[in-house]
């Protein structure tokens, strides 16, 4: 068990004062993102990154390892006692969340949410540290070849099987390939459409790229609501968050199968947890019509357990695939991966090996920043929803704030802050007419190894496509691809014809 | 929705287009530095201009044809309830809000180099203040003193961030 003996190494170097000072901002901030509707975690990593660049890598780490989790734990409360979910991932567990709520059981309701982040999380980063070894192993086998079909596997799952329109989710994928472009070609030294424009010539800055879509688009997005959105009511909560036995007997399992629709689509670049939050409460659902007592409609603790067990489950097994083979499988994974590179590091088969001291350590940070979420969300979790109430316009106007300072300290360009502005008015729209702003981000970080690990495998071949599908694993992925295709069209067709 | 922002729509596939567009031209203007084999520095590039404008035409087309279809799945019946409660997708469009935002940024980006980080960012706060519907204009220039004070500070001073004085320095 050389995982344990790494893992305790792990959490004597995570166990310092100012390691955990920053996990509790992280996982502060985190909750707070999570709470307010609009933002989220990828939006304050991406906000945070250039501010952070000369911090310690495992504080910094640390850090957005507590806001990755927190946003997660934070996105249901304003869901079950406002009905307004702060995130997507939130939507699932908000709808018999606030049903509790409103029938008075709102602190059973946000214990069980809390209670289900955490055992999902839990779970899920366990299984990351005993398999985060031999997926590294697997992954060091990894050739051009391999390394294309990953790449090919992410792109098409992201932009298809996701977004509720195959078309929408391709355009945005193709909006970051072209992003992905811009800059000199490495291997030949070619200028590819800078516009002989001198800072362009590394390309676009990732990190402009990420704060304009995510935090500028966002800004300009809400500006365009100012007057037209209602207000949601607060559910005032009597007591403390805490559940009696019978119910933790009701909602244990639902947790449990929750995280087991977690765990895998962690590893699948689908965007996050929407999916897997749906396909839990979907589950809880059919398991209670067929039960003598339905609870569903009434507010049933099942239906907030699985899906808030599903969500985290997902980011903890996200981690494993991000470390192990550098596939970021959502936005907040992505904006994670550029964390990484921000401080030297590849997320990669070779990432444990490199620096493998660091990696069990932000491992052993994400179990201590789960038990931090959760004394942070139990007893006061009715507290974080006072959030809500800070003004909206100060709000924006200091994440647009942040953001510009961030972007001209990465490299003191103005030039990088009339792209952010382009390119936040694209992310804008985008939110507008529902493009998912994801496949943008995962194609800007896999769009060049895509591209090299292509030209190197035709390159290594002499130019023999055949090359690409010559191994079990190139060939295992895209056998998962087809799968997964096939599986989203079924799924698609079969959610049409229930609307006739 | 209505006929008018359904035709909004469109603003992403003219993106499309305009992508797709310029890396064609990019690429038929390329200087091709060195020996690049069949899969050259263009290759890639061609796989994506062609994608941007195949979607372009789709999405074009999905706008423009008269809908038919429901709107997007979902999922499940009770998310749509939930879904309509919240202003996802409001009737009207605050254009005024968003030239406002837009507007702050650009002063910003003129300003900050020749004005300063203080100044400027102080004027990037209210604006976007006075934009997302803060009425108090005294509050929102105080605010944001504080706020781009604070930054210069903590970035600045602790942590060593380049920002630009300008006249104050």
């Amino acid at each position: 068990m050389e995982q344990l003996t790494n893992l305790a190494g792990g959490f004597a170097d995570a166990l310092t004062l100012s390691n955990l000072l920053f996990v509790l901002i992280g996982a502060v901030l985190g909750t707070a993102v999570g709470v307010l509707p609009g933002l989220g975690s990828a939006m304050a990593v991406a906000l945070l990154l250039p501010l952070t660049a000369s911090l310690d890598p495992l504080a910094a780490l640390a850090m957005f390892a507590g806001i990755y989790f927190g946003g997660l734990f934070g996105d249901s409360i304003a869901g079950i006692l406002m009905n307004t979910p702060g995130n997507s991932t939130a939507i699932a567990s908000s709808l018999e969340g606030h049903r509790m709520a409103r029938a008075g059981r709102a602190p059973q309701a946000l214990a069980t949410a809390a209670i289900g982040a955490f055992i999902g999380g839990i779970i899920a980063t366990v299984l990351v540290v005993f398999f985060a070894p031999s997926m590294a192993d697997l992954a060091n086998r990894f050739g051009p070849a391999e390394f294309f079909a990953l790449a090919v596997f992410a792109f098409v799952a992201i932009a298809t099987v996701v977004s509720d329109s195959a078309i929408r989710g391709l355009a945005a994928l193709a909006i970051g390939l072209a992003l992905a472009v811009v800059g000199i070609d490495q291997p030949t030294g070619t200028q590819r459409f800078t516009f002989e424009l001198r800072p362009l010539f590394d390309g676009v800055d990732i990190v402009v790229i990420t704060v304009a879509l995510l935090a500028v688009g966002e800004v300009i997005h809400q500006a365009s609501k100012v007057g037209f959105a209602d207000e949601a009511k607060l559910i005032p909560t009597g007591g403390q968050p805490f559940l009696s036995r019978a119910e933790i007997r009701q909602a244990l399992p639902a947790w449990l199968r929750g995280t087991g629709f977690g765990v895998p689509f962690g590893v699948i670049p689908a965007g996050g947890a929407e999916v897997p939050t749906f396909l839990a409460y979907g589950t809880e659902r059919a398991l209670d019509r067929r039960s003598a007592d339905p609870q569903f409609g009434k507010g049933s603790i099942k239906g907030v357990a699985g899906p808030e067990a599903a969500g985290n489950a997902t980011a903890g097994t996200a981690m494993g695939a991000l470390l192990t083979l550098g596939l970021p499988t959502s936005a907040t994974a992505a904006v994670l991966l550029i964390a990484f590179r921000q401080y030297g590091m590849q997320p990669g088969p070779l990432l444990f090996e490199r620096n493998g001291e660091i990696v069990w350590a932000l491992l052993a940070s994400l179990f201590i920043a789960m038990v931090v979420l959760l004394i942070l969300n139990l007893p006061v979790a009715p507290l974080w929803a006072k959030l809500l109430k800070v003004p909206k316009a100060y709000l924006y106007a200091g994440i647009s704030l942040l953001a510009a300072f961030g972007v001209y300290a990465a490299a003191a360009s103005t030039t990088d802050l009339l792209l952010m502005l382009g390119i936040g008015l694209l992310g804008f729209a985008m939110r507008r007419y529902d493009v998912p702003l994801a496949p943008v981000l995962i194609a800007v970080i896999l769009g060049p190894l895509a591209e090299y690990s292509l030209r190197d495998a035709m390159a290594n071949s002499g130019n023999d496509p055949a090359v690409l599908v010559s191994s079990p694993i190139t060939i295992g992925l895209y056998a998962v691809l087809v799968a997964g295709v096939a599986w989203a069209v079924l799924r698609r067709r079969r959610a049409v014809r229930a609307d006739f | 929705m209505s006929e008018r922002r359904q035709l909004g729509a469109l603003v992403i596939p003219v993106v499309l287009l305009a992508v797709g567009v310029t890396l064609v031209t990019g690429i038929l203007t390329m200087d091709e530095a060195g020996e690049g084999g069949l899969f050259g520095p263009k290759a890639f590039p061609w796989v994506i201009a062609v994608l941007c404008l195949v979607v372009a035409v789709l999405m074009a087309v999905q706008v423009l044809r008269p809908s038919t279809t429901p709107p997007t799945a979902d999922p499940g019946d009770e998310a749509d309830e939930i879904l309509d409660g919240e202003p996802e997708a409001p009737e009207g469009t605050n254009w005024r809000g968003v030239a406002i935002v837009v507007g702050g940024v650009l002063l910003f980006i003129l300003l900050l180099e020749p004005v300063g980080w203080l100044i400027s960012a102080t004027l990037l706060f209210a604006v976007v203040a006075v934009g997302m519907g803060a009425r108090n204009h005294v509050v929102s220039l105080v605010a944001g003193l504080g706020l781009a004070a604070a930054i210069q500070l903590l970035f600045g001073g602790l942590l060593g961030i380049h920002i630009p004085p300008g006249i104050l320095g």
